[in-house]
């Protein structure tokens, strides 16, 4: 990533403070994008095209038309998660 | 003399949330495996009394009184008429905002926290994890754990834990326990910190840990705690709205425009569910939940960029950018691809009883900025989009020489968010009248990326 996109930083909606956009490419589960990176930058420069420049297709895919699961379901699988992990521990 | 402020007594609180979901039709939320989710599954999280409020379609719930008694320390809040901000737009409209920032967190965050730990704490629950990201619900959670003497461990996101000290002291005031996260206090954190133990933590991984330290207590003493999104956090924020039509009745008075900013839904439930009740039975008001501006590309919004051979997407409306081909309206129609919103809320808008709108940060601070300059307080950040969208419906109301009653939720105030207005002020946050040396800076990044094309009206 150019040394000028690392320097991009926005106030995040989500966390309530400045971000770097190098932090909204990767602060998911798995490196993954946050879901709103789009939302959030699409006033500074074109993250759009650069999203589709940079990630897989499924990846594209993911942040520009999948419906993200509800809060519950999300939780729901959190919870599961967590028990996984304690029982492997 | 005219009246500034709308009092309730505390007699005069509402005793009853409503619910709205005794009025709208949800579908069931679905687990991973695409089956209805079932309470057993969130019981390890949650408290069966909150569970069952979360599925309820009772519409009118009893506040316990343990529980009005801790609101008792700020509520009922006061309805404020914006008279000095009518005489700066020199507008018709009458302006009222609902003053969630008289809380002892500062927002209106402890509408739910309380209610949330006093039903812990019935339950039998004695401590309470969550995860926060600059600290408003962790500060909220924190001080509605130390009214019910519950322990209480929050998850702060690192990259937050770091820049908001304040909101960590807040925190540690009220007897909570406030860590960086990712941590090594649970095995997610320590599985994160091997790999990256730079990493500046995430939202998902600081709830990964805020439910594991709930999951891993094998006394069953402990649970987690949610500031937004769920119906049972949307049921407590009715208050507001409640008072605020309590309040304004007392003055002869009902809306014609009710807006809320719009994040997860929580203060926006809030504010605009007892109208929404009102609206479905046949009232005339308009109601609008405000969102950050999102891409417009993604919405059924009015306008768009042209991506030519990437999607298909369609130009629909001129604009101008930075310093390049476009710009949109600072106000437009919000777009319906809610990420992260409450579901009711956006059931509400596919149902054409909510008019989402969309505001640009630029917009949100000079409005947030006029808002301190005439009425005295400093929003937060959060709010300056809903006040935005009321400066906007007031202007309009004065072209139309209309006395229109807009009613605005103040959501929070911006005291413990001052870095984001020193941004404003210092010309961080301009959007499109960059200086030559912003502008190539920004030019630099995009000269390997196609600029919007000149779009044309619809």
């Amino acid at each position: 990533m150019k040394e000028t996109e690392k320097q991009l930083v926005r106030r995040c909606p989500r966390l309530g403070g400045p971000v770097a956009f190098f932090y909204c490419t990767a602060c998911e589960a798995n490196n993954r994008a946050c879901g709103k990176i789009i939302d959030c930058w699409w006033e500074t420069f074109d993250v759009l095209r650069y999203l589709k420049d940079t990630l897989a297709p499924e990846e594209f895919d993911r942040l520009t038309c999948a419906k993200p699961a509800s809060k519950v379901s999300q939780l729901v699988d959190i919870i599961a998660q967590s028990k996984k992990r304690l029982t492997e521990s | 003399m005219e009246i500034k402020k709308v009092l309730l007594s505390e007699d005069e609180m509402p005793r009853q949330w409503y619910n709205i979901l005794a009025d709208i039709k949800m579908n069931p939320p679905l687990g991973p495996d695409g089956n209805p989710v079932s309470p057993d599954q969130l019981a390890p999280v949650f408290p069966m009394n909150l569970i069952e409020q979360e599925v309820s379609s009772q519409r009118w719930i009893d506040i316990p009184d343990e529980v009005l008694s801790v609101y008792r320390i700020w509520r009922p809040s006061p309805l404020v008429r914006a008279y000095a901000l009518e005489k700066a737009l020199d507008t018709p409209a009458r302006i009222y905002y609902k003053n969630e920032g008289v809380s002892p967190p500062g927002s209106h965050k402890p509408n739910t926290a309380v209610p949330q730990a006093y039903y812990n704490k019935v339950f039998g629950i004695k401590r309470l994890t969550t995860e926060t990201g600059a600290g408003q619900w962790g500060s909220a959670l924190a001080f509605a754990c130390s009214q019910f003497g519950l322990t209480c461990k929050v998850f702060m996101v690192r990259v937050s834990f770091d820049q908001k000290p304040y909101r960590k002291s807040m925190m540690t005031a009220w007897g909570a326990e406030c860590v960086a996260s990712p941590s090594t206090a649970t095995k997610a954190g320590r599985d994160i910190l091997e790999k990256n133990p730079d990493t500046p933590g995430s939202l998902g991984i600081a709830i990964s840990e805020a439910v594991e330290a709930a999951v891993s207590d094998t006394s069953g003493q402990t649970r987690y705690s949610l500031g937004s999104v769920l119906n049972h956090v949307m049921l407590h924020q009715t208050i507001i709205g409640l008072e605020a039509k309590k309040q304004l009745e007392k003055i002869g008075e009902y809306p014609n425009i009710v807006i809320g900013c719009a994040g997860g839904g929580s203060n926006f439930a809030g504010i605009a569910y007892p109208f929404v009740y009102d609206k479905l039975n046949g009232k005339d008001v308009a109601i609008y939940p405000v969102e950050p501006a999102a891409c417009p590309t993604l919405t059924r919004a009015p306008f768009a960029y042209d991506h030519g051979d990437t999607a298909g997407y369609t130009p629909l409306l001129p604009m101008h950018s930075l310093g390049h081909t476009f710009v949109p309206a600072p106000i437009h129609a919000g777009g319906l691809r809610y990420h992260g919103m409450a579901p009711t809320v956006s059931q509400l808008v596919d149902e054409g009883m909510l008019e989402p709108k969309a505001v640009e940060q630029l917009a949100a601070f000079e409005a947030g900025v006029l808002f301190a300059r005439t009425e005295g307080i400093i929003p937060a950040p959060e709010t300056n989009h809903a006040l935005a969208c009321l400066v906007d419906e007031a202007k309009k109301a004065k072209e139309e020489g209309k006395e229109k009653v807009i009613l605005c939720n103040w959501s929070g105030h911006g005291l413990i968010d001052l870095g984001s207005y020193d941004k404003y002020f210092s010309g961080e946050l301009k959007d499109f009248a960059l200086s030559d040396a912003e502008k190539e800076k920004y030019t630099s990044i995009m000269a390997n990326y196609p600029k919007p094309q000149h779009l044309k009206s619809r």
